[in-house]
């Protein structure tokens, strides 16, 4: 039998692998979490200073899934009505272990960038982008290259080509009747560029509030060699001082033997740390916690809302649910997922509904773990 | 009363030496150890050649011109190491005793290293520093190599600290560069097991299989709590089963050279303790 006619959902809303379609992934429960983050983001739509902001929290407890939910559209343009502002520009990325760092983070924001939509965005302000980039900065050749950014004249692959670093003769020759006469640095150009191209997206709050950017697994910065450990600070450092304005930087921090929140200090240089605002815990969640996450999420994949007589935790109760809950004991929110989403799958193959504590205590094992 | 010259050769063992081919930048290491009296045998050698290559292949790597032309670098560097390699085989002929003597039947580059240290240190009278980070092998041939009197057993930390006090020129910056990146081989595989392993879902068809379930959280806890010998443990049970435990196979597969190298959590802080301690 399908899950609608088994449990009155659409599919099994306990997955582990995160949804690939925006409008599937929903916030569900920690309503104290998401408040931060709103608030977070809309101070940041509204007051112009930079900053950067910590999400620290054990392996699986949602920070991936936060910054998935909070760089969707629809939740973006309602977080900029309710600051009365133009929408931020979300730019998510993982933090590069390669073996150079700050060629791989240029890369890598590079490449999520649409540069001839915001170009053709931009084309009516044309004008003031250029004034506003002559009076940033004392850099005349990043200047040259932040308008060329903007500029349609420039082919968009040419342009790309140059970025990357992968240019020919004869692209060069292009580029030097645009004013571009050498190949970009990344130890000298690489952050003052995106910073200048940051600050241009927020101009005169002309289309973006503010530029996002999140970073997760940055706690993978303690597995790298020093040098590009050091590398990897300086290059963030660089960003936010030549972005003053408008620029929100979340790390995702994950809790493990590796990395420990004390150890932070060895591994994010004094400068950075300097500029941390604020930090969002995701602590292990509590009963009332899972019991509010589980009927948000069931509620979200209902076939049917409001059916009549239904119980908000049905195919569980909430007695059962409390029970998972305390037997897998301080387990993080990937874990009691994963245990709800196996026992909901084998209650599927087994055609068993509602799904009961005797159901439960027979597959106990299987779902929670064997314990020897 | 007069000191008594003692002449030292060094062994080295494939990890070692890989580690090493791996952590060295600009040929600074390796043109450091040229310099002092090592060799190796013909075995470690052909397990260096086999082996040093496969972190290049992890999912972690792209094929990028950078790596390219670090493959390179490792195949040119393999040259120095290749014209160590002791000849003549002569030595052989005390496999039996030495594999009698250390209760050993394996004959990998660990065995064949320390028959070499047994016949260098008993007919050209030389004290052995036999290098490997293989803590099983260490553990099992250091009584042997105490009662015979061949020297000392160490591993890639120590020949570190070798060649750093023996060099005016390696500078402890120098020296804390090179902890690190030999502290990111490790750790490196470790980052990258802990997040595959933590979204690792569990196949609806293998729900309700008991053994497949508890290898799946004894790998988890072992890297939770970063019990490497556990975890190696856990990873030659996962391969010795690989049909039964495929999906885990599949992960764990892919860090084949981390496992291959047999090292200690102990190993690890030990390189964590240099690298503060330099900096203190």
């Amino acid at each position: 039998m399908s899950y609608t006619d088994l449990f009155n959902l659409t599919t099994n809303p306990f997955r582990l692998t995160p949804a690939v379609n925006p409008d599937e992934i929903i916030w569900a429960g920690f309503p104290q979490i998401k408040t931060k983050f709103e608030s977070r983001i809309k101070r940041a739509i509204k007051i112009p200073n930079s900053s950067l902001v910590l999400n620290w929290g054990e392996y699986g407890s949602g920070k991936t899934h936060a910054a998935r939910y909070f760089g969707k559209g629809s939740v973006l343009t309602q977080l900029a009505a309710e600051a009365e502002s133009k929408i931020p520009y979300f730019l998510f990325i993982t933090l590069p272990k390669g073996k150079t760092p700050i060629e791989d983070f240029f890369v890598s924001i590079i490449d999520k960038i649409d540069i001839p939509q915001l170009r053709e965005k931009f084309r009516p302000n044309n004008e003031r982008i250029s004034t506003f980039i002559d009076s940033i900065g004392d850099n005349i050749f990043i200047k040259t290259v932040a308008k060329a950014f903007f500029n349609e004249a420039i082919e968009e692959n040419l342009f790309r080509r140059y970025l990357y670093g992968s240019t020919n003769a004869a692209d060069n020759r292009t580029l030097i009747d645009f004013g571009i006469q050498r190949v970009l640095n990344p130890d000298t150009d690489y952050a003052k560029l995106l910073a200048i191209i940051f600050s241009c997206l927020t101009c005169d709050k002309l289309h973006y509030s503010t530029v996002i950017l999140w970073i997760d697994e940055f706690e993978d910065i303690a597995i790298l060699t020093k040098v590009n450990g050091d590398k990897t600070n300086s290059f963030l450092r660089e960003l936010l001082d030549n972005t003053p304005n408008n620029l929100l930087v979340f790390l995702n921090l994950t809790q493990s033997a590796l990395f420990n929140i004390e150890d932070l200090g060895e591994y994010i240089s004094e400068a950075l740390k300097s500029r941390i605002k604020d930090r969002i815990n995701f602590e292990v969640p509590k009963e009332q916690e899972l019991l509010l996450y589980a009927s948000d999420l069931l509620k979200a994949y209902r076939s049917e809302q409001d059916k009549n007589g239904e119980d908000a935790y049905s195919p569980f109760t909430d007695t059962l649910i409390k029970k998972i809950a305390s037997e897998l004991v301080n387990a993080s929110l990937r874990k009691f997922n994963e245990a709800l989403g196996m026992l909901i799958e084998l209650a599927e193959s087994d055609s068993q509904t509602p799904i009961d504590d005797t159901y439960y205590e027979t597959n106990k094992s299987d779902v929670i773990g064997w314990k020897e | 009363m007069e000191g008594i010259a003692v002449n030292t050769q060094n062994i080295l063992d494939a990890c070692t030496i890989i580690n090493f081919l791996h952590i060295d930048e600009d040929e600074f290491l390796i043109k450091k150890l040229k310099a002092k009296k090592f060799n190796l045998c013909r075995k470690v050698f052909e397990e260096t050649n086999k082996n040093v290559f496969n972190k290049f292949k992890g999912s972690f790597y792209n094929q990028n011109l950078e790596v390219k032309s670090k493959i390179k670098e490792v195949k040119i560097k393999l040259n120095y190491f290749r014209e160590r390699i002791y000849y003549p085989e002569d030595y052989f002929q005390l496999k039996e005793e030495v594999a009698a003597l250390t209760n050993y039947s394996k004959e990998n580059g660990e065995f064949i290293s320390v028959l070499l240290s047994f016949y260098l240190s008993k007919y050209e009278k030389l004290s052995i520093i036999f290098h490997t980070d293989d803590i099983p092998a260490k553990q099992h041939f250091l009584p042997f190599f105490e009662s015979e009197n061949i020297g000392s057993i160490n591993d890639s930390i120590d020949l570190l600290l070798l060649l750093f006090k023996s060099n005016t020129d390696f500078t402890s910056n120098d020296l804390k560069k090179y902890f690190s990146s030999l502290y990111s081989e490790y750790t490196f595989a470790i980052g990258g097991l802990l997040k595959e392993i933590n979204e690792f879902q569990i196949p609806s068809n293998l729900i309700r299989n008991k053994q497949f379930r508890i290898t799946r959280d004894a790998i988890w806890q072992s890297l939770k709590t970063l019990d490497i010998l556990s975890l190696i443990n856990q990873y030659y049970l996962v391969v010795e089963h690989k049909s039964e435990f495929r999906p885990l196979y599949d992960i764990l597969s892919k860090y084949e050279y981390f496992f291959k190298q047999k090292i200690s959590n102990e190993y690890l802080t030990k390189i964590k303790y240099h690298f503060d301690y330099v900096e203190e």
